[in-house]
C-alpha cells in the first residue's frame, strides 16, 4: 500500500510542532511542506468554482499556526488541520454565496451540496487519488495523453485541440469526458485493490 | 439527443467555463433529482481539478506557495513572550540560580556584559515584526482589512499602517487610498478585493474590482506588479487605473508606460500614455493596445452588461426588464446598516469614456412600492489621472409612487454633491465639489434600512434628454 504523506505519525512532524510552540517560526516551514499537496488536492477536490484555493490554504495554515496553542501534541495533527481548512473552506463560501451572481455564474447548486457531502470524507482519500492518478496517467497511451496534456498542461483552446488532432470540437469535448471517466475509474479501481475507501 | 449525452454536452461546456446562464440552468434542472447524474458530475469535476493540480505541480511552484504561506505568518506577541521564557533557563549558566542572584555575586562589567548578552539574544529571539507597508490615508464607507494571521478587522480609520494583508471595500460607494512609504499611492474602490505586499518590491493582487494607482519611479528591476485574474501588470512609475474580474482585466494607462501579461496565453503587450488594453481570458482575440477613445457625454445603461449588483426582473409582456434593488449589510458590526442597492458600471465592456459635462443630466425609469427617501450615486474618475470621489443626490419618493405607477425622473448633474464634502475641502483638486469634468465610472441608487421595493429599468445621461412628463395634477383640474 502506497504511504501517505497526510500521516502526522513522524517525528520530524513533532520536532518542528514543538520547536514552532518554543517560538521558531521557520520551523513551521516544515509544516507547510508537509501538507501543502495533501491540503490543496483535498481543497481543489472540495471548493466549488470560484474559491481561490491556494488562498484559503494559506488562511489555514496561519489558522493553524496562530492557534497551535490549542493542539495537543500526540492527536493527529493532519486531522486538526484539516478541520481548520474545512472551516476555511466553509467561511469563503458562504462569502462567495452572498456575491451577487455567483450562482447564476459559476455554481450550479447540486454541485455545490455534492461536494459539501464529500468533504466529510477522509482527507487523505484525495492524496491517495493524486498518487493514484499519476501511475494511471502514466498508463494512459500517447494518443490519448496528448489530450490531457493539452488541455491541462499547455491549455490550449479546444479548437486548436480539435486542429491537432483532426477531430471537430465536440469530438473533442467528449474526448475529454471519456479521459475523464476512465481516469475515475482507474483510480477507484486501484483504491478498492489496495483496499483504501474510496 | 437523450438526457445523459444532453447532460455530458452541458458538463462539458460548463467545465471548459462555456456555459451560459441558460445552460447552467438547464444543467441544473437536469440534474435535479437524479442522484446518478450527480455522482457522475461532482466525479468528473474532482477528477478535473486534481488533473489541474498534477499539470500546475512543480517544485518551484510549491516553493512560491511555502515561502508565500510562511510570510504570512503573524510575528505575535505571545510568541515572542513563550520564546523568550523558554529560552532564559538555558541562558542561566547556573540551574537553579537566578538572574538577579547570579548578577550579585559578579563583578559589575561581568554583570553588565552579561545583561548585554541577554538582551542581544532577547532581541535576536524575537520575530521579526511584520514591516508595515502602506497606510490608509482616505477612507468612506464599509472597508475590511484581513492581516498577518488572518486576523478580520471589520473598521479601519485613517492614519492606520497596514502590514501585508487583504482589503475589502464592501459595498459601492465604499473606497480607501493607500499611501506606501514612497509616496505611491493606490485607490480600490467600490467592491473590490486587493492583497498587498511587499517583499522584494511591491505587489498587488487584484482579485476582483477596481483600482487606481500613482506610482513613483520603482528601482530597477523592481517594477510595482499588479496580479489580477487574467493579467500581470508591470508598473515602473505611472498613473493607471486597472478594472478586474474573472474573466478579463482593463487597464487604462494615463502617464509612463505599463507591461501588460495576457495570462491565457502569455502574450505581451506595452502600454504607453493615453492608452489602453483588455486582457481577457479569450486568447483569440488580439492583446490590442489602441488609444484612448475621445470620451463621449452620453451613456445609456445595457442592464444584463452593466449589472454590478442588484436582483434580476426579467421582463414579461409589457413590463421590461429590470434590476431590483438587493440588500447590501453595511456599517459596523455594533451599528449595521442594510442597504438596498443596485448598482450599474458604466465603464465596464466600453472601451469609450463616458464624460460628465455641464448641464447633462440622467434619466431613470423604473418602479418603486412605497414612499421613502432614494440615495442616486455615481463614482467618478479623472481623465488623466484616478479615483475622484463618490456624488450623490437624494430625493423623496411621496405615496404617487405607490401605484403601478411608472417610476420615470431626471437628476440634474449639477444636483450631485461630494459624498465626502470634508475630503473636498481638503482636496479640493483631487477630490472636486462637482462631478462635471470628470468620467463616469459606476452609478448606483440605494435605499436605507428601508427597502422600497425599488426597481431601475433604465438609466440614460445625455445633456440633451427631453423632459420627462409630470403627471397632471388632480387638484388644478
Amino acid at each position: 500500500m502506497m504511504t501517505r504523506k497526510v500521516s502526522s505519525n513522524d517525528s520530524p512532524l513533532d520536532d518542528a510542532i514543538r520547536s514552532v510552540r518554543n517560538g521558531n517560526t521557520a520551523a513551521f516551514e516544515v509544516v507547510v511542506r508537509q501538507f501543502e499537496r495533501p491540503l490543496r488536492a483535498w481543497l481543489a477536490t472540495h471548493a466549488p468554482p470560484g474559491v481561490d484555493v491556494d488562498e484559503v490554504a494559506q488562511r489555514s495554515f496561519v489558522a493553524a499556526f496562530t492557534r497551535l496553542s490549542d493542539y495537543e501534541p500526540g492527536t493527529n495533527f493532519a486531522a486538526w488541520l484539516f478541520t481548520i481548512a474545512r472551516f476555511h473552506l466553509k467561511t469563503e463560501v458562504s462569502r462567495l454565496r452572498r456575491v451577487a451572481d455567483y450562482h447564476v455564474r459559476y455554481a450550479p447548486d447540486l454541485l455545490h451540496r455534492e461536494l459539501e457531502r464529500r468533504s466529510s470524507e477522509p482527507p487523505e482519500i484525495q492524496q491517495a487519488r493524486l498518487d493514484h492518478l499519476q501511475i494511471c496517467l502514466g498508463q494512459l497511451g500517447e494518443h490519448l495523453h496528448r489530450f490531457i496534456r493539452w488541455r491541462y498542461v499547455e491549455e490550449i483552446p479546444l479548437d486548436e485541440m480539435a486542429a491537432r488532432s483532426g477531430r471537430s470540437v465536440a469530438a473533442v469535448k467528449k474526448q475529454l469526458w471519456q479521459l475523464r471517466r476512465k481516469l475515475h475509474e482507474c483510480v477507484q479501481a486501484r483504491m478498492a485493490a489496495e483496499g483504501e475507501p474510496s | 439527443m437523450n438526457s445523459d449525452e444532453r447532460f455530458t454536452e452541458l458538463w462539458n461546456d460548463y467545465l471548459e467555463g462555456e456555459l451560459d446562464e441558460s445552460g447552467i440552468a438547464e444543467l441544473q434542472a437536469l440534474v435535479a433529482g437524479d442522484d446518478r447524474l450527480i455522482q457522475m458530475a461532482a466525479d468528473s469535476y474532482q477528477m478535473h481539478r486534481l488533473l489541474g493540480l498534477i499539470a500546475q505541480d512543480s517544485t518551484s511552484r510549491q516553493d512560491g506557495f511555502i515561502s508565500e504561506t510562511v510570510a504570512r505568518l503573524p510575528a505575535d506577541d505571545d510568541h515572542f513572550v513563550d520564546g523568550v521564557m523558554q529560552q532564559l533557563p538555558h541562558a542561566a549558566p547556573c540551574k537553579g540560580t537566578t538572574a538577579r542572584k547570579l548578577l550579585a555575586k559578579w563583578p559589575l562589567t561581568i554583570a553588565a556584559a552579561a545583561v548585554v548578552a541577554l538582551i542581544a539574544s532577547i532581541v535576536s529571539l524575537r520575530p521579526k515584526a511584520q514591516p508595515e507597508i502602506v497606510r490608509i490615508t482616505e477612507l468612506n464607507g464599509s472597508v475590511r482589512w484581513t492581516g498577518g494571521g488572518g486576523r478580520v478587522v471589520p473598521a479601519l480609520d485613517v492614519g492606520r499602517s497596514l502590514p501585508g494583508g487583504t482589503l475589502e471595500p464592501l459595498s459601492a460607494d465604499s473606497w480607501a487610498e493607500l499611501t506606501f512609504r514612497d509616496g505611491s499611492t493606490v485607490t480600490v474602490s467600490g467592491q473590490s478585493v486587493l492583497t498587498i505586499s511587499e517583499y522584494r518590491q511591491k505587489e498587488l493582487h487584484l482579485r476582483a474590482g477596481n483600482l487606481s494607482a500613482s506610482v513613483m519611479p520603482q528601482p530597477d528591476g523592481q517594477p510595482m506588479l499588479i496580479h489580477t485574474p487574467t493579467a500581470r501588470l508591470e508598473v515602473l512609475g505611472t498613473q493607471l487605473n486597472v478594472e478586474a474580474e474573472l474573466s478579463s482585466t482593463m487597464l487604462s494607462v494615463n502617464t509612463g508606460r505599463v507591461r501588460v501579461t495576457r495570462l491565457a496565453d502569455g502574450s505581451v503587450a506595452e502600454v504607453p500614455a493615453e492608452h489602453q488594453v483588455v486582457a481577457s481570458v479569450d486568447r483569440h482575440t488580439e492583446l490590442k493596445v489602441i488609444r484612448r477613445p475621445r470620451p463621449v457625454d452620453a451613456w445609456q445603461s445595457d442592464l444584463p452588461t452593466d449589472r454590478l449588483y442588484g436582483k434580476w426582473l426579467p421582463g414579461s409582456g409589457d413590463s421590461s426588464d429590470g434590476l431590483r434593488t438587493a440588500p447590501l449589510l453595511w456599517g459596523s458590526p455594533e451599528e449595521p446598516i442594510t442597504l438596498y442597492v443596485v448598482a450599474l458600471s458604466v465603464s465596464r465592456n466600453r472601451p469609450t469614456p463616458v464624460l460628465l459635462t455641464s448641464g447633462a443630466k440622467f434619466r431613470i425609469r423604473g418602479r418603486i412600492e412605497s414612499a421613502g427617501k432614494v440615495y442616486f450615486g455615481l463614482t467618478t474618475k479623472h481623465v488623466k489621472g484616478g479615483f475622484a470621489g463618490k456624488f450623490v443626490v437624494e430625493r423623496h419618493f411621496e405615496l404617487a409612487h405607490e401605484t403601478d405607477e411608472p417610476l420615470d425622473i431626471e437628476l440634474r448633474l449639477d444636483d450631485f454633491h461630494p459624498q465626502e464634502q470634508l475630503l473636498t475641502k481638503k482636496y479640493p483638486e483631487g477630490f472636486p465639489a462637482s462631478p462635471v469634468g470628470l468620467e463616469l465610472f459606476d452609478w448606483w441608487c440605494c435605499t436605507v434600512n428601508e427597502d422600497a421595493g425599488l426597481e431601475i429599468t433604465q438609466v440614460e445621461l445625455d445633456a440633451g434628454i427631453v423632459e420627462p412628463k409630470v403627471p397632471p395634477d388632480p387638484k388644478q383640474m
